[in-house]
Order: C-alpha cells, then structure tokens, then sequence
C-alpha cells in the first residue's frame, strides 16, 4: 500500500488539525451545538466550516458539554479530534 | 403479530464507541431484526446492519447512512423506499492488486449469486489515504488525506448510472496493535469505524444518494479466542458482501423542502416522481420535487419511538427526536460514553435489554402506555 504522506499533493480537499477549545455558549439543542462548532472553528481561521461528524462526549457538572467531531470546510475538510466544552 | 399500523421506529447505536452490542461486527442486527417485527418498520444505519460476510435482508429495515439519518431526524429529508438500487463500487487505488480481485470477485459473487444490480465499478485516481485517530474520549476517528478523489470518483459514478455507492477503502494495518487485539477480544473499541464514518458521511453530503463503506485489509492469522461478537470480520477476505445487500435496497434520499405537500406526522406523504438529480448541486434542486412522484415518503413527523444506547444520547439524531417530544428509549448498552438522558436533562423510557425495548416499542404500536408495564405504577396518585 502506498504510504500516503509521501503522495504528491492534490489540489482541491484536504485534512488539516485543528486544537481543542472551550466554549461557553452552548445549550442542548442541535442548532446551538453546530453554531458552537461553527464559532470556535470561526475563530482557528476556518470560516464557513460545517460539522461533518459530531458527538457529545461528556457532560461534566459545572463544565458543559464535550464534544468531539469532524467538520468540513468548502474546499477543506477539517480535522477535530479534541474537545469542546461549554457551561450549561 | 401485531395487527396495529407499523409504529416506524429509529435505531441508533452510534459506531466506534465501543458499545457491547452494536460495537463489533455487526453483531446488533439480532436487535435489528427483533425492533423491526415489533415496530413493523425500523430505520436504522450501516453500523448496526453491516456483519462483513453475513447480512440480514428485511423489507422492514431501512438501511440510512449516518448523515442522512441526522437530517432525517432532523426533518430535512425524507427516504423514499425502492424495490432495488444500482449500486456502483468505488474502489480505493490504494489497494494492492490481490485485495482488488477479492473484491471484484465478491461483486461478481454478489450478482451472480444474489441478483444485485451492481456497475458502474472504477477506481478512484489517487489513493485516498486513510489515517486512524482516538479522540479524547477514546472514541475512533479518522480521516483521509485525498477527499477530492474520493468525491470526484463518486461524481463519475453517479454520471456513469450509479444510485448508490459501496466504496471501499484501504484501512492501515496494525495486526500487532493492542487496540486490534482488545477488539478481537470483545474489550476493545472498533479502531476503524471512525474514518468509516467521515468517508460515507462525506460522499452522502456531496452526492445525496446512499453509500456505504467497507474497509480493505490484509487477512489477520487466526486467533482461537476471537471474541463471536467480532467473528464475522474473519470469515472472507473482504468486508463488502454487507455493504451491497445494505445498499441493494436502501431508500432514496429526498430533501424535504422539495418534498412539498409532504405530510409532517401521520400516513405516508406522496410527492413527485422520478428521482432527484444526484451531486451536490442537485441535492435538494427542483429535480427532487418531481423526483418521487406517487412515491411513498417516510418522514421524521411519522417517527414513533427512537431506540439508543443510554449512553450515548448526545448525537444530532436523537436530540434533534427529543426536540420534537418523540418517545426516546435508553437501552443498557454500556459503552465508553456516559452521556445519559439524566446528564442532558431529557425524558428517557429506561430499557435493560434491546427485548426489552422491543417489548416497550410494541406497547407504543399497540397504544399502551408504557408506564402502565411497570410496577409501582408511576406517578400514582
């Protein structure tokens, strides 16, 4: 099998990282979440993402909601593998 | 048999969670099959459905990818049942010349054997690249490096005549991982499931008709205390069998608002007539509205009951069922997730098995409350 870090790039799509971050704005609605999801991503310079896989993780008194996903970004998708958390 | 109308009936148990039932290879299908004769009509997805080699064909299932059955939940689309799809194959370049034939072969095995409609077939242009990840919580997630030749190879799919897509990727071995050992066990999380999920999410959303997707690996040698739960991944030399029965008779997806005069609860809608153009532009496009003409829609407003692991109660599709009052079912299905209806504030019916929800599912088909089965009766006065 061919190891795909040392393919040569495509244009188009991509994975890219992205870091945990916490939030304190969500409340326990799917809209809420995804607009949570959309601002932090916003917010690490990935305008316009749109969560492709999500999760609540956790739910931790006086902390909020874990939430871990993957989101897509027009051209890029966009990996993230940590944590979100909010206050509910 | 229940004489009461079908109860239609949502199943989740989300994939790489590590659910003791529903976690392995396909071993929730016996739940599947019970939940369908008792709703008399389950929704249910690839996860639970999907045994590698065995598979279990039942009118009563609708088999819905991950990200189409959020947005069914959520009332943006609909499924259309159909008597059968062309299922075109999508095959990773990554993989190495003997794993393709196996897999060309169990597509010639599938039509000569099982009659499935299968073609277009055709290799994407670039490996796609599949990575394994953990999340914080020790969930699987995943990733590949080239989405794009993943939805190019889709598009010249769906342009060749595809209505459904199996694609089949190559996944990274680690025979000597403890995780793949854990799994084999019946302890461990199923490492795969994760970028399993991202590939079909990502092909659903762009092209709006069903896929399913199917890892390629190497055979692993055999271990005597293989855990039953995860046998049937080691009885062939794919994972693709499943997927095309799955996809053989998957409904279409139907953007809702295209859907117009569909109703929101009660009978079943009719709408349009055809199918709707496939590609992302054509999702949700005026071709879905004349696409489905005097065909039999299924709606979220028609749900009866959605059934989860009582664990894990914080996916788009349940919260989006709990919005609208829908009746939740929490089975004890312990997994690695504690995120329970009491964490989250929601009303939850209690169940301690999958009989025991499908026993509290026929009591909502037949219209009996289900707080009347318990004792002490509930809120007695």
């Amino acid at each position: 099998m061919a190891d795909p870090a040392h393919l040569p790039a495509l244009s188009g799509p991509a994975i890219a990282p992205s870091s945990p971050f916490t939030s304190s704005s969500l409340t326990l609605s799917v809209s809420s979440v995804i607009a949570g999801i959309r601002a932090h991503l916003c917010a690490e310079g990935w305008t316009d993402a749109e969560p492709l896989r999500w999760a609540i993780t956790a739910v931790e008194p006086g902390r909020g909601l874990q939430l871990e996903g993957v989101a897509l970004q027009q051209a890029v998708v966009l990996q993230q593998a940590g944590a979100l958390r909010s206050q509910r | 048999m229940s004489q009461a109308p079908p109860l239609p009936t949502l199943l989740l148990i989300p994939t790489g969670i590590g659910c003791a039932q529903g976690g392995y290879a396909g071993d929730a299908l016996p739940a599947a099959r019970l939940l369908a004769a008792a709703s008399g009509c389950l929704i249910t997805h690839p996860n639970v459905m999907n045994a590698a080699s065995l598979y279990w064909s039942d009118r009563r299932i609708h088999y819905v990818e991950g990200w189409a059955l959020d947005r069914f939940a959520a009332g943006e689309l609909a499924l259309a049942p159909r008597p059968q799809q062309r299922v075109g194959v999508l095959l990773d370049a990554g993989m190495e010349p003997e794993l393709l034939l196996r897999h060309r072969q169990v597509i010639d095995a599938c039509r000569a054997s099982l009659g499935l409609w299968i073609g277009p077939i055709l290799q994407s242009e670039e490996p796609l690249g599949v990575s394994l990840q953990l999340g914080e919580s020790g969930t699987s997630w995943g990733t590949i490096a080239r989405p794009a030749a993943l939805l190019r190879a889709g598009e010249r799919l769906v342009e060749a005549g595809a209505t459904a897509i199996a694609v089949v990727a190559r996944f990274p071995d680690d025979p000597d991982s403890e995780a793949l050992a854990a799994y084999r066990a019946g302890s461990g999380v199923d490492a795969l499931a994760g970028a399993e999920a991202v590939i079909s999410h990502l092909l659903v959303r762009h092209l709006g008709i069903p896929c399913a997707h199917a890892p390629a690996l190497l055979p692993l040698d055999p271990d005597p205390d293989l855990d039953p739960r995860a046998a049937a991944e080691e009885l062939g030399h794919t994972f693709l069998p499943c997927v095309l029965v799955g996809l053989s008779r998957a409904p279409d997806l139907v953007p809702l608002p295209e859907a117009a005069g569909a109703g929101e609860a009660g009978g079943i809608a009719a709408v349009g007539k055809g199918r709707h153009a496939a590609g992302r532009q054509g999702w949700g496009g005026p071709a879905a509205a004349a696409g489905h003409a005097g065909a039999a829609l299924l709606q979220a407003g028609q749900l009866g009951a959605v059934v989860a692991p009582a664990g894990a109660l914080g996916g788009a599709a349940v919260l989006a069922c709990a919005a609208r009052g829908m009746p939740l079912i929490a089975v004890d299905n312990p997994c690695l997730l504690h995120v329970t209806a009491e964490a989250l504030g929601l009303p939850a019916i209690p169940a301690r098995s999958y009989a025991e929800a499908a026993g509290l599912v026929l009591a909502l088909r037949e219209g009996i409350d289900p707080v009347a089965l318990a004792r002490p009766l509930a809120g007695k006065r």
